[in-house]
């Protein structure tokens, strides 16, 4: 059936997609829809202090109470069962907002690669290719090695739940892809009129990379042990400091980001047939451009900062994705967010019960499940030209 | 010169310079509404340039183009993709989107609603023999049947229905269409773009084949390094001075046998 240009009802649209098996709307996405709260019950139950299926049947009134209704005013007092109100705070104190937390970095990370594979054609593109996850990274640094030591305060110290570091990061991160789509940008030459070019933004990227990477080593470099320890074990990733704060943090970023991006789905499909094709079929090229990439800037930056540098999420889940529902960015846009919230949640799951009572980051987890998985699909579907 | 009475596009003293050469020199044009301009020339004259600068995707150095007597550059992209389709030399797609998704997408600027446009779909890739290749990726075709995906992508853009009528003072600008097609689908294609014309669009095409130009177009324009050498209609163009000059080769130009229109031989 012929995708995203009929405005039929939302009924006969779904009743179409549902007719045609080539296109199937659905499987994969129901099926990642109905996974999702079965994971999420997953990352609830298990950790260090495991919680059975039965216990958690039990606690969900009262979490759905807590975590839900009362935010809103709505809640009525809960009487907890002294035997379970440990668990209840086990799980609204940590293991909630750290599922969270997983699921929105995660969606967040794939459904920006998504985007950006998109908008470079390149399928090797992932979010840290506009320079963000690399800039997030030098400002974390910076901010712990330069600016804690001078005001004199630990890296991880906490102002109302949020450390320098993350404010670092978070800056960092948006001020590196500033410095790389201006440096893209070229002026108006005559002939073409104030166009960001992908290709040089590829390689500039690729240079501010290398520039943070200069700054980050000389920083650890003249760094403290323990500061280089949690530098380094940022850098790979974790979701240990979840908290409330910042679980509402990345969702009032990350919710609206995927959304946004979910609504440029038809202009990057016509982007993939080249720059020029799409404006001639009437895309504001530049446009589409500048919003992709702020907004995956926004969503990269504030997940990078809150979650340290995870790595793979967003290169492979849309990949994996577009093996299966091909490369129709109206399905892939929401399936990677759905499927990399998946991912890096029983990713998450992992990295807390391999090595308990300790953790693994969780970045380390994402690389060592994904690319065998990745490679394993590469094999399958060798005959599909680019892959 | 021939001089139009129904413009529908008009180059007004075009110059394009880029990297201070000069591509385009002071071009005077206009494209007659409804009929088949078939651009030709050496490689390197510039017709790529003049493409992109009727278009609207390069800006000229001096001059104007008027679309519908309106600048260029005045449109939004959207409003200007309503009226001007443009088929790239090449395309560089590399991503597995089906055959069918493919052409669906030249629907983008016009999908307000129709149903029909699945219809007009379905009806050029009928024409175009790529129904059967429909669920198949992009990626996996042959160059021929990229191209005929391409041409009824661009095709879709300027078709308002299943008969192929076309929007109203609409304009096809395409780029050597026809140079991974093989002969009957040269054929085709010229004789579909002679359909379209006769119901309105009108057509501005770069081709290398000056045979099939005399044959299908109504006018030809002749570039050479930059400049406008000739433009009007086939018999008056196709002589064996104006090939000489443009192309510094000897021909021979007789009529042909059941159009008698002007044949090109060359010298051996």
């Amino acid at each position: 059936m012929v995708p995203f240009l009929n405005n039929l009802s939302l009924k006969k649209r779904l009743l179409q997609r549902y007719a045609n098996a080539n296109q199937g709307f659905g499987w994969l996405g129901w099926l990642l829809v109905l996974l999702t709260p079965f994971v999420f019950l997953l990352g609830l139950g298990i950790g260090p202090v495991a919680i059975d299926a039965q216990q958690l049947l039990y606690l969900l009134p009262s979490l759905l109470n807590d975590a839900l209704l009362s935010p809103l005013g709505l809640g009525n007092a809960a009487v907890h069962d002294p035997a379970l109100s440990s668990l209840h705070i086990i799980i609204m104190d940590i293991r909630l907002p750290r599922t969270l937390l997983a699921w929105l970095v995660g969606a967040g990370l794939a459904i920006s690669g998504a985007a950006m594979q998109g908008l470079f054609r390149n399928p090797l593109a992932d979010p840290s290719i506009i320079g963000v996850t690399s800039g997030a990274s030098l400002g974390a640094s910076i901010a712990v090695v330069v600016i804690a030591n001078r005001i004199g305060v630990g890296g991880a110290e906490q102002w109302g739940g949020l450390s320098i570091l993350v404010m670092g990061a978070f800056i960092g991160g948006l001020l590196a892809v500033l410095i790389v789509y201006r440096l893209s940008t070229a002026s108006s030459d005559g002939v073409t009129s104030n166009s960001t070019s992908v290709a040089t933004m590829l390689l500039v990227g690729i240079a501010i990379t290398a520039l943070a990477g200069a700054g980050n080593s000389l920083l650890a470099y003249i760094a403290d042990n323990n500061t280089m320890r949690s530098m380094s074990l940022w850098n790979m990733g974790g979701l240990d400091a979840a908290n409330v704060l910042r679980v509402k943090l990345a969702g009032s970023i990350i919710i609206p980001a995927i959304f946004l991006l979910m609504c440029f789905s038809r202009q990057l499909d016509a982007m993939l047939l080249g720059e020029s094709e799409a404006k001639h079929l009437g895309v504001d090229v530049q446009r589409v451009k500048w919003a992709l990439i702020v907004i995956v800037a926004i969503a990269v930056a504030s997940s990078v900062a809150l979650a340290g540098v995870i790595g793979f999420v967003g290169l492979v889940v849309p990949h994996m994705l577009r093996m299966v529902i091909g490369p129709s960015h109206r399905r892939l846009l929401p399936y990677s967010a759905l499927a990399g919230g998946l991912m890096l949640v029983m990713a998450d799951i992992v990295a807390r019960v391999i090595v308990s009572p300790a953790e693994m980051p969780v970045g380390v987890i994402t690389a060592i499940l994904g690319a065998p998985l990745f490679i394993f699909l590469l094999r399958q579907r060798r005959d599909y030209g680019m892959y | 010169m021939k001089q139009a009475q129904n413009a529908r596009m008009l180059f007004n003293a075009v110059s394009l310079s880029r990297d201070s050469m000069t591509v385009l020199d002071d071009i005077n044009l206009t494209l007659p509404a409804g009929e088949i301009t078939a651009l030709l020339g050496p490689n390197g004259a510039g017709k790529t340039s003049l493409l992109h600068c009727a278009s609207g995707v390069m800006k000229c150095s001096a001059g104007r183009v008027l679309l519908n007597e309106k600048d260029i550059q005045l449109y939004t992209p959207l409003a200007l993709a309503k009226k001007v389709a443009v088929l790239p030399q090449q395309s560089g797609l590399n991503f597995p989107f089906s055959v069918e998704d493919v052409v669906a997408m030249g629907r983008y600027p016009h999908s307000d609603g129709q149903v029909c446009d699945g219809k007009i779909i379905h009806r050029l890739m009928d024409i175009l023999h790529i129904r059967d290749l429909a669920k198949r990726p992009y990626t996996a075709l042959s160059g021929g049947e990229k191209q005929r995906t391409q041409v009824a992508r661009v095709l879709s853009q300027v078709v308002s229905n299943e008969q192929l009528d076309v929007y109203e003072n609409s304009l096809l600008l395409l780029d050597e269409p026809i140079a991974a097609l093989d002969m009957p689908h040269q054929s085709l294609l010229m004789a579909l773009l002679q359909t379209l014309a006769a119901k309105g669009l009108t057509i501005l095409i770069v081709l290398h084949d000056v045979n099939l130009a005399a044959t299908y177009a109504d006018n030809i324009a002749l570039l050479k390094a930059g400049r406008l050498l000739a433009f009007d209609s086939v018999s008056k163009v196709i002589t064996e001075a104006m090939i000489k000059q443009v192309y510094d080769v000897d021909v021979d130009i007789i009529a042909h046998p059941k159009t008698a229109k002007p044949l090109v031989i060359r010298e051996v």
